[in-house]
């Protein structure tokens, strides 16, 4: 028997570590990285509501959480190679042209 | 839940803020006290959680996962090469995803499996290579307000401490479902439905959850997938020398 509250408080580590890693970071591709951390300690609670009130919806939204996710990486890289192609450098703040934009 | 749990998981993430700190001023004499310091906070917190609640191998091995998880987290966001980084993404993808099949949720963690530490964590791998990070990663790793930025989070983390801790289990999310009994914890089958000719009952809902519940969804996902696809294509096409119609 898994109390929730230790699995949501694993989710909200993992979420917290994520959030960290995306704010403090300086290498763009850690911070997409970190940015899938944040999705994996949310579909980690999604499933614990899930399983713990007995339905199934949550693993569905776990399931498209994890499409869009997908999504975000396949989008998001090739995003970043072009910025990269562009500017050879990986560090955002030497992005801030795009600010103008 | 336990209080002092509670302290001692807001502990473990105090000392991990102030790894973060030390790491960075690279000052070595207070690097070796504070490591020391978190495991100790670490072994207390797995002593506490093994006395009071394992019960068995799977709770053994759901506190388990979810420390492996936790640390190898805070080594993604700490690694110096991003290579490094996505290889302890793998690892914490792979910790969730044993707990989530601990909890019965047996082909979603297998998605995860498969397509978080399959399918990305390779891309992400071949992309590092293409974006040829063959120099030595900066020195200098971290935002210059890194420390606030850190402090602020583990204020939000000791927040949601502070909400778990204080919040009745009776009460977790029961009264808003609006079901009756308590849900303080995730029995062995929750989902609870008839042997269907030995098919896994839980798959078998998530099927029917899918395809009839939620099958505008599903169809949007999969319109989503085209879009990202034709758009990563687009993107990252051979440039050539006039194209003005290039997005940046």
């Amino acid at each position: 028997m898994i109390p929730v509250v230790h699995v949501i408080l694993f989710g909200t580590a993992l979420f917290v570590l994520g959030l960290l890693g995306f704010l403090i970071r300086k290498n763009v591709l850690v911070m997409l990285l970190s940015a899938e951390l944040m999705l994996t300690g949310v579909n980690v609670i999604l499933v614990a509501f899930a399983q713990a009130h007995g339905t199934i919806s949550g693993q569905t939204i776990a399931l498209f959480a994890l499409l869009v996710g997908m999504v975000q990486i396949a989008v998001g890289m090739a995003v970043l190679l072009l910025i990269y192609r562009r500017r050879g450098e990986l560090n955002p703040a030497s992005w801030e042209r795009l600010r103008d934009w | 839940m336990d209080v002092w749990l509670a302290a001692a998981f807001y502990g473990i993430a105090v000392a991990l803020t102030a790894w973060v700190v030390v790491m960075h001023r690279r000052d070595q004499k207070l690097v070796a006290p504070v490591a020391c310091g978190a495991v100790v906070l670490a072994i207390v917190a797995g002593y506490v959680l093994m006395s009071e609640y394992a019960a068995g191998p799977r709770d053994f091995a759901f506190y388990a996962l979810s420390f492996t998880g936790v640390a190898a987290g805070f080594l993604l966001i700490t690694a110096r090469h991003p290579i490094h980084g996505a290889l302890w993404l793998m690892l914490t993808i792979l910790s969730a995803s044993g707990t989530m099949i601990l909890m019965h949720a047996e082909f979603v963690a297998t998605a995860q499996m498969f397509l978080f530490a399959g399918v990305i964590v390779l891309t992400y791998i071949a992309s590092i290579m293409m974006v040829e990070v063959t120099e030595k990663p900066a020195p200098d790793l971290w935002l210059s307000q890194h420390t606030l930025a850190t402090f602020a989070i583990m204020l939000l983390f000791g927040g949601v401490c502070v909400l778990v801790a204080t919040t009745p289990e009776d009460t977790l999310g029961a009264a808003a479902a609006g079901i009756n009994h308590p849900i303080s914890t995730i029995a062995p089958a929750s989902i609870a439905a008839d042997d269907d000719g030995g098919r896994d009952p839980g798959l078998v809902a998530l099927g029917e959850s899918i395809f009839t519940e939620h099958a505008f969804a599903f169809l949007v996902a999969g319109l989503l997938l085209t879009v990202g696809l034709i758009s990563g294509v687009y993107l990252t096409r051979p440039e050539k020398a006039d194209d003005s119609r290039s997005p940046l």
